[in-house]
């Protein structure tokens, strides 16, 4: 979910003279809403407002899947995916947080597989930082840390190599995905690990649905560092994300209704 | 702390805060600022990419060591990794040399690799068509139909899966696609916001 953004850094020889991007009223608006409303729950949640979050199966599931490597001996491994730095890259990385500090807790070898320059350097980061909060910063292996290659192919092969060469027990793939994903899952099937992927990517969801034991439906990867950290300011950003998509909704709602009885007024603000 | 911590956070506020201005306002400052923003990250992509280099070899370095000389696709790959980097260096991108690198070792590994696609679908579909639940059953039932629907002969079989496949496909799987991307969209704004306001401490390598 990357966004491709132009500037236009000619506007006084093109006479631009309105103070917003055509088409962007409605969106600076929607956006002003958006972070009142996270700072909102964010200061209510510091102030003692109880936010509790349903349970995820599959952030549940880690702790199972890292349990049953270090049973077996066997190497965990873990990629956030074939984007860059990313939102969905990000939520990867807090899941790779907690992965690391449990197999620093299991004594279990975590091998991290990266497909994106950038992400290689913040990964290896936070796996050096992970190690240390664990107490265990001599556990950590620089050559655990992997740049595979920012080709997709590549990245895919190299992935499958690993997979295949180290025999992991757990394969956990949470992050952004394109279509190498079934590659990546039907590799760590082969190997018989308990698997675990989580995307944003629409497209690529069922296929982790069919074959992987647990997945992380889209947006539910953003409330990884709720759910493993249960730090107060996180959990009010999620309760305003969920007050988000229930306007969302009714907007969605009514603008259908409105839209059916041949008003437009709706369209015509949305699009201002 | 503060090169760690406190440093990264302002940079990453008045870059993130600026992208923003300038992709909502017409101001001149705003959005030539952004654009060498934009610029930037380019350039510091490029620095991680030697890093990235440097962990490649160390990897296989490693393993040829460990495994005494005997690890063949260790060494294949730095072999091949030292000879692209001197043929594009040397000879240029233009060159026969790299072009022949390109056209018919790496174009064609790549495509061998999408190519396993097709028979993960299959061995991925065998284990999911499986009436093992409710969920199960409706998973089954329905791609069945959208496969009779989308083939030539699905319509001769099954007239009724041509127009309940368009419906499937139409209704129900964009309406779910839609909630999923409307929804993630949500999180990915809030996950952004956390970056640029120095809540999401990932960002910045951990604590």
């Amino acid at each position: 979910m990357t966004v491709a953004v132009e500037f236009n850094t000619d506007l006084k020889k093109e006479g631009v003279n309105q103070l917003f991007v055509d088409g962007r009223i409605f969106d600076f608006w929607t956006l002003i809403f958006m972070t009142g409303l996270m700072m909102i729950f964010m200061y209510l949640a510091r102030k003692g407002m109880k936010v509790t979050i349903r349970p995820i199966p599959g952030f549940d599931a880690i702790e199972e899947a890292v349990g049953r490597a270090a049973e077996m001996g066997k190497p965990v491994h873990f990629t956030p995916g074939f984007g860059g730095l990313v939102a969905a890259t990000f939520a990867g990385l807090e899941v790779l947080r907690h992965v690391t500090k449990l197999a620093a807790q299991y004594d279990v070898r975590l091998i991290v597989t990266v497909s994106q320059p950038e992400t290689y350097a913040v990964t290896e980061q936070v796996m050096r930082q992970s190690y240390l909060e664990a107490g265990k910063p001599e556990a950590f292996r620089v050559e655990d840390c992997r740049f595979i290659s920012s080709d997709q192919w590549a990245y895919a092969s190299g992935v499958i190599g690993v997979l295949l060469r180290e025999q992991v027990a757990s394969n956990i793939m949470i992050g952004q995905f394109a279509a190498e994903s079934l590659i990546l899952a039907e590799a760590g099937n082969t190997v018989g690990a308990i698997q675990i992927a989580g995307t944003t990517n629409a497209y690529q969801i069922p296929f982790f649905v069919v074959a992987c034991d647990y997945v992380i439906l889209g947006e539910e990867m953003f409330a990884a560092s709720a759910h493993f950290a249960q730090d107060e300011l996180h959990l009010g950003s999620l309760r305003a994300e969920d007050i988000i998509k229930g306007v969302s909704i009714g907007l969605m709602i009514v603008g259908a209704l409105l839209f059916t009885f041949g008003n437009e007024g709706l369209v015509n603000i949305m699009i201002k | 702390m503060f090169l760690k911590k406190t440093l990264p956070t302002i940079i990453a506020f008045v870059c993130g805060v600026t992208v923003i201005i300038a992709y909502f306002f017409n101001i001149p400052f705003f959005q030539t600022t952004a654009q060498e923003i934009l610029k930037w990250q380019s350039v510091i992509a490029i620095f991680a990419l030697g890093l990235g280099a440097i962990n490649i070899i160390r990897v296989h370095s490693t393993n040829i060591r460990r495994a005494k000389g005997k690890n063949a696709y260790s060494i294949a790959l730095l072999i091949t990794f030292i000879v692209t980097i001197v043929v594009g260096v040397f000879l240029g991108q233009e060159s026969e040399a790299y072009k022949f690198i390109f056209d018919y070792i790496n174009v064609p590994t790549g495509s061998a690799i999408f190519s396993l696609l097709a028979f993960y679908i299959g061995t991925a579909a065998y284990r999911s068509f499986r009436a093992k639940n409710i969920e199960a059953t409706i998973l089954l039932i329905t791609g069945c139909l959208v496969m009779l629907g989308r083939v030539p002969l699905g319509a001769k079989i099954l007239p009724f899966s041509v127009p309940a496949t368009d419906w499937i496909m139409s209704v129900l799987n964009v309406g779910g696609q839609r909630g999923l991307m409307i929804a993630g969209a949500i999180g990915f704004i809030a996950v952004s916001l956390r970056i640029v306001i120095g809540l999401e401490r990932t960002a910045y390598g951990g604590d």
